[in-house]
């Protein structure tokens, strides 16, 4: 499976210095579109020079658009991984665009039969282009489809069984989902291919109150903005009783914190994943 | 046969972020959610790109974006963030760094409100916000307190 | 062949012969005036390597771009930690309390923004201008800068070029009064002049040494360079203040520019009003499904997020 173990962290300019601070950086991940693969960003560069494996990740290739899939995009991704020596690059289950619109958001697909042989096709393609393998991360969707045929887990199971795709799993988004859907996390994890794991995100979020004006009875965001809550960490715990992942990373998109804070998430992350080595 | 599937997927992105009713089948008040979720977001991105337009809105900036572009399908932040600006300027309420902002852009591009701003090749000459923008060379000079 | 002198030429000396002595004199003077300059500005360099100032972020700043850019560093710093506050279009006003390592320079703007002030003015204030002061005499002291003996050298090599130029003028005037065609020779004494102009006004204020610190500087700070758009947050006070140090007002520029907009910083060459930083691409999508990236408010840059 692929090369990755450790704590990592999402690499972004803005916290540059203090990623590459963090003590015993297992790897990064780098957003693919942000990554000009003929002058990567320095800061990345370095790390990649330290022996630390950086993953592109991408955030725009649209892998469930029915009108097919972009493939400059998808040549841009594998020009990343092979410009940064990735071990493996990562995208959505999901679209963004279609028919000439950019919902400038990840969407989710419907888990039909039809959809699937969309998302089927599109990996495939891809996977054509890489050199590497290439691991699907289920997003956080805040609605379903009318009409879906599978329960997430057994769709995503046959999406994986029909491309040889690794999982990128999100334990945030798993959380996000069971509570707004009403659903036990904890039985979405049973039922999830956790073999199939390649490196797990995890990621804060905030619940909003909701808006009774809009009939909203509130749910959970995955802003990637707030501080990760303890209900994420426990949930990464029950993770790690089941299947204990190799390779576990911080997610932070904006709002940052002291540099401080960021470093004790990264360690609590590591210390609830088990994969922190003894403090010296 | 995914013509079908394709025409589902733009109805709902367009219910999203276009002002199109939301498609027969999905919970309304989910999709409203979501709905105010991206312009929420897309009131960040403006921000990075219009820093000082956003700054002078502080807590109410999302509020002013949702004001103009819900239903308004995105065309990008910079697209956006001009497009907000300018219906501010036209309707007297942009704040003074902001408008400084709005001029010096409009010093260096040329922006018709239909389609990506393109760089100017001749001089130009912009006022806002009590500064003088001249544009030449492909440089913005800022000068300050020139036009009152 | 024309004889070198004639009844009638001007001091006796026909104009080919003196404006061939009189461009042979300036270039001679020229290179001296250069060389001269050289060895004045890199007199205490020796080999010494250049020094890590990280430690001294207004130092840093003093270096890079002298007081105001030290001034501009030190409120950037406190406006993260929340000690200054802007009060009106370019003034700044103290606030809170001072941490109680808060350095030299920043007790003394706290000191003197006891009411609003305009920045600008700022470095004119007596405790202000102390702290300036000594920031640059250690500056002089560590062989960074020149001090005012060595400036003085340097210009004097400059003003040769200028008295130069003053013969030139003289021969001009001469053969004006003479009747004589003088077009070459004024051409010969404005260029003159301009090299003159140029090498006495424009004295060096960093050694050698002081400029192979900056750029040393600005590579092991890469990370806090203003093309990152580093978090202040995250980096801190000290973060902000050796990023502006060592990157100039364009740090404060990329990191905060509603403050820096407020301060009326300079903005370096932004072409197009620097529209290219963030997303005309519109950058990225974010979060999971229906969530958001940045929830309201003044986003602390929401860039690219995945799932």
């Amino acid at each position: 499976m692929a090369d990755l173990y450790g704590t990592g962290v999402g690499w972004r300019p803005e916290i540059a210095g203090v990623v590459a601070d963090l003590p015993e950086l297992g790897f990064c991940e780098v957003i693919a579109e942000s990554v000009d693969p003929a002058a990567p960003p320095r800061g990345v560069v370095e790390l990649r020079d330290r022996g630390v494996p950086v993953v592109p990740h991408g955030v725009r290739l649209s892998l469930g658009s029915a009108d097919g899939l972009d493939r400059d995009r998808a040549e841009h991704l594998a020009a990343c991984a092979a410009a940064l020596g990735a071990p493996l690059v990562s995208e959505h289950v999901s679209f963004t665009r279609v028919a000439g619109r950019d919902a400038g958001h990840l969407l989710p697909v419907p888990r039909t039969r039809q959809a699937l042989d969309v998302l089927v096709a599109n990996v495939t393609a891809t996977q054509g282009l890489l050199d590497v393998p290439l691991a699907l991360e289920p997003i956080a969707a805040l609605f379903d489809w009318p009409g879906e045929e599978f329960t997430e887990a057994e769709f995503l199971t046959r999406l994986l069984d029909r491309t040889g795709a690794l999982l990128l799993l999100d334990v945030a988004n798993v959380h996000a989902n069971a509570l707004n859907r009403g659903a036990d996390p904890r039985a979405v994890l049973d039922a999830l291919p956790l073999d199939r794991v390649a490196y797990v995100h995890v990621a804060g979020g905030s619940e909003h109150a909701g808006d009774a004006a809009h009939g909203d009875p509130g749910v959970y965001h995955d802003t990637h903005t707030d501080a990760v809550p303890a209900e994420v960490l426990a949930l990464l715990e029950e993770l790690c009783d089941r299947s204990r992942p190799r390779a576990v990373m911080l997610e932070r998109d904006g709002h940052y914190p002291p540099a401080a804070e960021l470093a004790d998430e990264f360690t609590t992350i590591a210390r609830t994943a088990r994969l922190a080595r003894a403090p010296r | 046969m995914n013509d079908a599937f394709a025409a589902a997927q733009a109805a709902l992105v367009d219910s999203l972020v276009a002002g199109a009713a939301v498609p027969a089948g999905f919970d309304d008040v989910r999709l409203a959610t979501v709905r105010r979720a991206l312009l929420r977001k897309r009131s960040g991105e403006i921000a990075r790109t219009w820093p000082l337009l956003a700054a002078a809105h502080g807590h109410d900036w999302s509020a002013i974006v949702a004001a103009h572009l819900d239903g308004v399908a995105p065309k990008g932040s910079l697209r956006d963030g001009w497009d907000v600006a300018r219906a501010l300027r036209a309707a007297g309420t942009l704040p003074s760094p902001a408008a400084e902002e709005l001029a010096s852009r409009e010093a260096g591009r040329r922006y018709d409100g239909a389609s990506a701003p393109t760089r100017r090749r001749m001089p130009a000459v912009r006022r806002g916000g009590g500064a003088l923008f001249v544009y030449v060379g492909g440089r913005t000079l800022r000068l300050r307190g020139l036009a009152g | 062949m024309r004889p070198l002198a004639a009844a009638g030429d001007t001091w006796g000396i026909s104009s080919q012969t003196f404006i061939l002595f009189y461009l042979l004199l300036a270039v001679v003077v020229w290179i001296a005036a250069v060389r001269t300059r050289k060895a004045v500005v890199g007199r205490r360099r020796g080999d010494r390597p250049s020094v890590d100032l990280t430690s001294a972020p207004y130092d840093v700043a003093f270096l890079n771009g002298g007081a105001d850019l030290a001034v501009f560093a030190a409120l950037s710093s406190m406006r993260v930690d929340k000690t200054v506050a802007t009060a009106g279009r370019g003034n700044v006003v103290a606030a809170g309390t001072l941490r109680p390592d808060a350095d030299d320079l920043e007790r003394a703007i706290h000191q003197t923004a006891s009411s609003p002030v305009a920045r600008t003015r700022l470095r004119l204030h007596g405790p202000v201008l102390d702290a300036l002061g000594r920031i640059e005499k250690r500056l002089v002291a560590d062989g960074l800068l020149l001090d005012a003996e060595e400036q003085r050298a340097a210009r004097t090599a400059g003003a040769w070029m200028l008295a130069v130029a003053a013969l030139g003028l003289v021969r001009v005037i001469a053969g004006i009064a003479n009747g004589k065609s003088v077009g070459f020779m004024i051409a010969a004494f404005l260029v003159v002049s301009v090299i003159g102009i140029v090498l006495t006004a424009h004295v060096p204020r960093r050694t050698p040494l002081g400029d192979d610190t900056v750029s040393m500087l600005r590579g092991l700070h890469h990370r806090l360079s203003p093309s990152n758009r580093p978090d202040w947050v995250t980096y801190g006070a000290a973060g902000a203040a050796l990023g502006v140090g060592v990157f100039g007002t364009s740090a404060l520029w990329a990191s905060d520019p509603a403050f820096a907009s407020e301060l009326e910083a300079q903005r370096a060459a932004a072409a197009g009003g620097g529209g290219s930083g963030g997303g005309d691409s519109g950058s990225s999508s974010c979060g999971g499904g229906g969530s958001s990236c940045g929830g309201g408010g003044g986003c602390g840059g929401g860039g690219g997020c995945g799932g």
